[in-house]
């Protein structure tokens, strides 16, 4: 059992510096346009590695997980439409750091809301009210007509990461937009600036690098808290609520906090979603995508890690594949589900794990 | 000393009353059999006691407390903990991480993010005493859900062990177990009966007339006789109600 183990770790290993290289390998081969489709896939695994932590360790179906991508895309684009085309001083800026902390706020307080009514509910119930909160969502940002409704959004230049500029401690200096106070105007400092070459995301290679590392990051942490004591009762809730009720825990503030911290990832990938397309737009949260994130966690395998990311990336391979050989290709891409869910229990992950267990 | 206390508790489903003006009374460190026919409203009862289901009217007392409003999980933390008459298991789990989980849950709260639970020395070592004490050491790492009938039901009483109770309710513990394990079953609640108060619910009348130092009987949801075990046995009521010829 214990080589077996080790081989799933060798294993994952190998499918993450799969991933982290192939875009190089395809460059090297004179075919620069996989980078575009392995940053989508690397965004779209963070995004389904969020979603697991709530459908496979804690057991909550959640259908409106795709709020959270919009909420936390629109967090950059709206801000950074002001600073273009002026407004909302309070709101504007380019910096990414404000787009974070913006995108992180926002994503934690709908979730907080929307996940103390949810999970008063189970089941079929969850699902549907997860699903009507972000149609909540989409409805508004198509009623947002100053920021296109449901044209979306162009953004017009990623998300700025300059680190501190070490002489000036102003507000700007530090990423965050200014706060235009008279009190704040300071005389002028008369140093060299000795700031540091600036990280720029607009640059496709460093764009990918940054959403591989948050990736890693992500699957990370998600992997500590599924360890975790906290991670041992939401599994425990999972599989019988009942009994860990007459064990002395009441799961719901536990799930509840669970429920916050996937919103919060789901709206990193957002806030990455933004920045990879220049764009946003409501049909970033139409239930169908909730629906393909279900769909990666469940087809990668919700036993294991690295499910969402096998998930995510045959999603992103076969829909880049398929649907050059057919317009209708999300017929056999339902069809392969189907095959996953009622022949490979486990998803691909389990039925790899079953082969080398054999 | 009267531990466990219930004034008149009452629950009624539509037009049936299940549990009927229940005044019940647990004497600490003793061992209070809980008999009657099936559909007597038992298992109700104790459901009520645990906090799955509210009573009607009427109140529970726990040490003088009264907890008729109290959670669930909070009167687990107060000390009054059940098991199930149909084992109620973690099936994804280990033996060992079924009852180290029943250990965490007990060891204060849960929102420790970091450090992995199942390398806790602590909740390991304890979990691994109460396997010991149930026999189930050599199961350990098996899953839950491979155990044999019997086993499951040990595991459950485990588990329930692992909340360091002060007044534990057992649901028709015995049932479906093999007589060696009867055996060893009852002469672990004779042992437990020297830090814990316990409410045994048993069909199996050799185990509760080996253990129950007193004995309540319930009939259609209302007790007819309550106290000591020998009186109760020789109460004519009971005797008649036993023999099926109530009216």
């Amino acid at each position: 059992m214990k080589g077996v183990s080790t081989i799933h770790r060798m294993g994952g290993g190998l499918l993450l510096l799969v991933i982290l290289l192939t875009p190089f390998i395809m460059l090297w081969l004179g075919k620069p346009f996989w980078l575009d489709i392995f940053t989508r896939l690397v965004i779209l695994a963070i995004a389904a590695s969020s979603l697991s932590l709530l459908l496979s360790v804690a057991g909550l179906a959640s259908f409106g997980h795709a709020a959270y991508i919009g909420l936390g895309a629109y967090a950059v684009g709206i801000p950074v439409y002001y600073e273009t085309y002026g407004g909302a001083p309070w709101l504007a800026s380019y910096s990414g750091w404000w787009h974070l902390l913006l995108g992180v706020s926002v994503c934690a307080l709908f979730a907080l809301v929307t996940g103390a009514i949810s999970l008063r509910t189970k089941g079929v119930h969850f699902i549907m009210i997860t699903m009507a909160f972000s149609q909540m969502i989409l409805y508004l940002l198509v009623g947002l007509e100053e920021f296109g409704g449901d044209d979306g959004l162009s953004v017009d230049l990623r998300s700025d990461f300059s680190l501190p500029d070490l002489s000036l401690p102003s507000a700007e200096s530090f990423g965050f937009p200014s706060l235009n106070l008279p009190s704040l105007n300071l005389p002028p400092v008369n140093l060299p600036p000795v700031s540091l070459p600036p990280v720029s995301l607009e640059e496709p290679w460093v764009f990918y690098l940054v959403c591989f590392a948050l990736l890693l990051l992500v699957l990370f942490i998600v992997s500590k808290v599924k360890h975790s004591h906290f991670g041992r009762v939401l599994q425990a809730a999972r599989q019988n609520e009942q009994r860990v009720r007459a064990l002395g825990i009441n799961p719901y503030r536990y799930r509840l906090l669970v429920f916050v911290v996937a919103g919060v990832f789901a709206g990193l990938s957002g806030f990455l979603f933004a920045n990879y397309a220049y764009f946003v737009s409501p049909s970033m949260v139409e239930w169908t995508r909730s629906g393909e994130l279900m769909f990666m966690v469940i087809l990668g395998g919700v036993s294991s890690l690295l499910g969402p990311v096998v998930g995510a990336s045959v999603f992103v391979l076969l829909e880049h594949f398929l649907s050059r050989l057919t317009v209708f290709w999300h017929l056999p891409f339902g069809l392969l589900l189907l095959m996953v869910v009622l022949f490979g229990r486990g998803g691909i992950i389990g039925m790899l794990k079953r082969d080398s267990q054999q | 000393m009267s531990v466990l206390k219930t004034d008149k508790l009452t629950k009624r489903f539509g037009g049936v009353v299940a549990t009927d003006a229940v005044s019940l009374s647990l004497q600490d460190k003793r061992v209070h059999g809980l008999i009657g026919p099936n559909g007597a409203g038992k298992t109700t009862l104790i459901a009520q006691l645990a906090g799955q289901l509210k009573p009607d009217a009427g109140k529970i007392l726990l040490n003088s407390r009264n907890i008729t409003r109290l959670s669930e999980p909070a009167r687990v933390r107060a000390g009054l903990t059940r098991t199930f008459q149909i084992s109620s298991l973690f099936n994804d789990f280990s033996v060992q991480e079924n009852v180290a989980f029943a250990v965490q849950a007990n060891a204060g709260h849960s929102f420790r993010f970091w450090s992995n639970v199942s390398r806790n020395n602590d909740i390991n070592d304890r979990a691994h005493e109460l396997l010991e004490l149930l026999g189930l050491s050599n199961k350990a790492g098996a899953n839950a859900s491979a155990l044999s009938h019997g086993e499951q039901r040990q595991l459950e009483i485990a588990m329930a062990l692992a909340t360091k109770p002060s007044v534990l309710m057992l649901d028709e513990p015995m049932a479906g177990m093999g007589a060696e394990e009867s055996l060893r079953l009852i002469q672990l609640l004779q042992e437990l009966k020297h830090d814990t108060t316990l409410l045994l619910v048993e069909h199996d009348m050799d185990a509760v007339f080996a253990l129950a130092d007193d004995l309540s009987v319930l009939v259609n949801g209302a007790l007819i006789a309550s106290g000591n075990a020998a009186d109760v046995r020789q109460d004519p009521d009971v005797i008649a109600a036993y023999l099926g010829t109530t009216t």
